[in-house]
């Protein structure tokens, strides 16, 4: 009964192998249950109720103009500029980045499951949070600003914020497994490269989700008669370099996740 | 249960550097069935070794096995070992019973919800299995950890200062449940960087002081070396230099000093040192009015066995 070979051929009496069907359903509910349970997922709540009051206090205020025009600052500035990449974060990281801090992690990491699993039940449930949160956001702050009469550009705004949420989520959770600086690594790129640098450098915006979404936007309602709020990536482009961002989060979470060390004092 | 194939452990030359700064250099030993204790001071590279054997560390040399498979990057290994983490974080708004289900869940066991009971009542933890975690004591967290990492029912168990922050109470039923799981034929390691802990539970004892293997072997040989070292004793009396001259030709006594005002008397045994010292005061008329031993720190205990 010695080493190798004979210990992977015999499982252990009483267990069977245990392959991502079976521990991702227990993956995905412990995630939704801590996102639950943290004060911050009701902050992200607030956050996304903030382009429907804005869009009530110009809906009710009136005379501001062309709704077209107005749907489209709120959702580009505030919903797409600030709600969705914020919101993404906070759940993001909330998702793996507090059970790394925590050290709660190790329970996830000590079992045989492939590292890959966990970083897709993670990414499932930041996505899904995320899109449950802002889209409602989008929809209704938009349908308070146009009502039906630009169901084109509702349209895009919908789709776009689901691409954007899913982005950004993936993204941060990849984030969160590299560093335990997610929060504000994210906020870096969240407002400084994609809120600055972008703006002044437009060769630069090739690389950024927020012009991916503008471009899904744009695909669905038409060039926007906004100076500076044009996309700048057609839509080919942004859905090739779309794929390609998902694909890396996953492939580099998953890669460091499994390169993973836990390191405790002593 | 308790029918499974005894596993063993094996480090060979193994160590273990982050950046410039080594945690264990060049540990070698085997582990069978049983307790064993780990022990040495904080920062010896205790939690480092335990997490290389439990899989989640990879060593920077040697080989760290468990029945001839090595640990680090197989994720099959973790059915075979079961981990107890220091750090006291578990998810607090799970309940016990629905933590230890979802290491159960993970573990891909055939019968989840059985298991889960089995471990739950083994740590005596059934009565408070339906409270959430944070609401638990320290002891229960510690209980609710172990049943965790008891689920599947490992071969190798390993437990990182198992024992801290539980009131003796606990402390005694953690013993009595650690000498249970080793006389069942697990293999069992666990940190304390107490010895008497390590006495009352371990059969075997591995010492790691700096990362090294300082000593290793059966608690009683450990302690012998412990005891039967040099002491140094810190005196204060009527008259330091005149008990000086007296006690400096005998030959239980190794050496003496004057540090700070004190007299310091490194003793060669010191049982008959202590045993004729107040003879010696007594004969040359100097009162005592203070023995303290200098030394009975941890950490010199380990230096002694470092140098030895």
């Amino acid at each position: 009964m010695s080493a190798g070979a004979a210990g992977a051929a015999s499982p252990v009496p009483g267990t069977r192998p245990a392959g991502p069907p079976r521990a991702f359903g227990p993956l995905v509910r412990v995630t939704v249950r801590g996102l639950l349970g943290r004060r911050r997922s009701l902050g992200v709540v607030l956050l996304a109720a903030a382009p429907v009051l804005v869009a009530v206090i110009l809906a009710v205020g009136g005379g501001l103009g062309d709704p077209e025009t107005l749907a489209r600052e709120v959702f580009a500035t505030l919903t797409l500029g600030l709600v969705i990449p914020l919101a993404a974060l906070v759940l993001g990281t909330a998702a793996i980045g507090t059970e790394i801090d925590d050290g709660t992690v190790v329970y996830l990491l000590v079992k045989p499951v492939p590292r890959r699993t966990v970083i897709v039940a993670k990414m499932v449930v930041a996505i899904s949070a995320t899109v449950a949160v802002t889209l409602p956001a989008t929809l209704v702050s938009g349908l308070l600003l146009l009502g039906t009469s630009a169901p084109g550009l509702l349209a895009g705004m919908v789709a776009g914020s689901l691409l954007a949420a899913v982005l950004y989520s993936a993204a941060f959770v990849a984030l969160s497994v590299f560093t335990g600086r997610a929060l504000l690594a994210g906020l870096g790129y969240v407002l400084v490269w994609e809120g600055l640098v972008t703006t002044f450098l437009p060769g630069t915006q090739v690389l950024s989700i927020r012009e991916y979404a503008l471009a899904v936007v744009e695909a669905f309602a038409g060039p926007s008669a906004l100076p500076g709020r044009g996309a700048a990536v057609e839509l080919p482009v942004a859905l090739a370099l779309s794929t390609v961002v998902l694909t890396l989060a996953f492939v580099l979470g998953a890669w460091r996740l499994g390169r993973f060390e836990v390191t405790d004092t002593g | 249960m308790t029918g499974r194939a005894p596993a063993s452990v094996e480090l060979v030359d193994v160590s273990r550097w982050y950046g410039n700064v080594v945690a264990v250099n060049g540990i070698s030993f085997e582990l069978g069935p049983g307790v064993t204790g780990l022990l040495g001071p904080n920062g010896a590279g205790k939690s480092t070794l335990l997490h290389m054997i439990a899989g989640l560390l990879r060593p920077s040399a040697g080989a760290v096995t468990v029945d001839g498979r090595a640990t680090y990057g197989d994720p099959d290994v973790f059915r075979r070992v079961g981990l107890v983490p220091e750090r006291e974080a578990v998810f607090g708004f799970l309940t016990g019973r629905e933590f230890v289900r979802l290491n159960a869940d993970l573990q891909g066991l055939a019968s989840p919800g059985s298991a889960t009971d089995r471990a739950l009542d083994t740590v005596e933890l059934s009565g408070a299995a339906d409270r959430a975690i944070a609401t638990y004591s320290k002891g229960m967290r510690q209980r609710v950890k172990m049943a965790a990492a008891l689920v599947h029912d490992p071969a190798v168990l390993v437990l990182d200062e198992p024992f801290n922050g539980m009131d003796p109470r606990q402390r005694l039923h953690m013993m009595g449940l650690l000498r249970a799981l080793g006389a069942a034929g697990r293999t069992i390691l666990f940190s304390s960087h107490i010895l008497e802990e390590v006495e009352r539970v371990a059969e075997r004892v591995l010492v790691v002081v700096s990362g090294r293997l300082a000593a290793s072997g059966e608690f009683r040989e450990i302690r012998r070396l412990m005891t039967d070292r040099p002491h140094a004793f810190r005196l204060r009396t009527s008259d330091d230099r005149v008990l000086a001259a007296a006690i400096v030709a005998r030959p239980t006594v190794a050496g003496v000093a004057l540090e700070d005002g004190r007299l310091i008397v490194r003793a060669e045994d010191y049982a008959a040192f202590t045993g004729e010292l107040a003879g010696i005061a007594r004969a040359v008329g100097v009162s005592i009015y203070e023995l303290i031993p200098a030394d009975e720190s941890l950490e010199s205990v380990f230096a002694y066995l470092v140098r030895g």
